[in-house]
């Protein structure tokens, strides 16, 4: 390595931004990893059904095509998912009130049980440390994380698509 | 903004409100850029970057290392939530770079220990060492307390999401 690492130049401060953001996210993929063993449950099911939760709790009816325009998964592929989410409990299909060829997909208590004990306590905990900013802090901390977005948007954009995106198909 | 006429008495509802909206929006800004970073990562897969599985992973047996804890292959399967077929490949791969070592453990010796073998500083080196350099520069913009409001926010962040594993231990562990 002839030239000397950006992180030996860089302002200190700079430095420490980015490796605390870094070992978040590694944190973050941990956690994930560990909800989803302790749920048995994959990836997107699990989306799926935190999806289910935050609707129903709008008011908002789901259909099987609302979790493929969310997942960004085939409608086949959403009829398997729904089939092993119905076996194992989790979700119940029922008609559309208004559209008969549709139906919607809702979580049984029981989902929303388990959601809420291995998410709940987690998303308590993250709120309270966002609401211990103050104003100030919270727009200091928004903006920055708005223009890293950004960023990475734009080299995600000039490098053309991706192979997969299921965890970024979520911004509708 | 909605003005309230309704007499002197501030709303308090109406303060814890907007307070609570302002904790959900900075973590909607964390959630967007968690999605923008992992739609980065899965592009990088291929460069050479060292994976967010073997950060949590060091970053872990680190830790332990620290407070004169060791570790077993089971326990860190456990928080990084991977089954112990993917554990032992991923300590292969860590032990074939020289990160970590396999060691029987001094109290059974049927069982065996990781030793971490990349100090703290390196560690810290190998997970700035692939970052973009556009990133650098959004970061190199900040104000220096900017950046210190920031770290300090994100490490509470980490704290935070590393709870749950902890909880079970550290609630137990009366003595220190």
């Amino acid at each position: 390595m002839p030239e000397q690492p950006w992180y030996e130049t860089a302002p200190a401060s700079s430095v420490r931004v980015l490796r605390s953001l870094r070992t978040y996210r590694a944190a973050e993929q941990a956690m994930r990893r560990r909800t989803r063993e302790s749920m048995k449950m994959g990836e997107a099911d699990l989306r799926a059904l935190r999806f289910l939760l935050k609707s129903e709790a709008e008011g908002k009816p789901v259909t099987p095509n609302d979790l493929a325009v969310l997942l960004g998964m085939k409608s086949s592929s959403i009829t398997i998912m729904l089939d092993r989410l119905t076996a194992s409990g989790h979700i119940r299909r029922a008609p559309h009130p208004s559209d008969r060829r549709s139906i919607v997909i809702t979580a049984t208590p029981g989902a929303d049980e388990e959601v809420r004990e291995t998410l709940g306590d987690m998303h308590r905990r993250l709120l309270s440390v966002a609401a211990a900013l103050d104003e100030d802090q919270a727009e200091v901390v928004t903006a920055f994380l708005a223009s890293l977005t950004a960023s990475l948007d734009r080299m995600s954009a000039a490098e053309g698509p991706a192979a997969g995106h299921i965890e970024n198909s979520q911004q509708k | 903004m909605t003005t309230n006429k309704s007499g002197s008495t501030p709303h308090y509802w109406y303060g814890q409100e907007a307070e609570r909206q302002r904790a959900v929006t900075v973590l909607e800004a964390m959630r967007a850029y968690g999605a923008a970073d992992a739609a980065m990562q899965r592009r990088s897969e291929h460069a050479m970057r060292m994976s967010e599985n073997d950060i949590s992973a060091l970053r872990y047996l680190l830790r332990a290392n620290e407070r004169g804890v060791s570790v077993g292959p089971k326990e860190l399967a456990d928080y990084l939530g991977v089954q112990s077929s993917s554990i032992t490949i991923l300590l292969d791969r860590l032990e074939k770079a020289g990160h970590v070592r396999r060691e029987p453990s001094p109290f059974d010796r049927r069982a065996l220990i990781i030793v971490p073998t990349v100090p703290t500083d390196e560690l810290h080196k190998a997970i700035l060492g692939d970052i973009r350099e556009e990133l650098i520069d959004v970061a190199g913009s900040l104000s220096e307390k900017d950046a210190e409001t920031i770290v300090e926010f994100i490490d509470r962040l980490r704290d935070a999401v590393d709870h749950i594993d902890t909880a079970a231990s550290s609630h137990t562990r009366a003595k220190r």
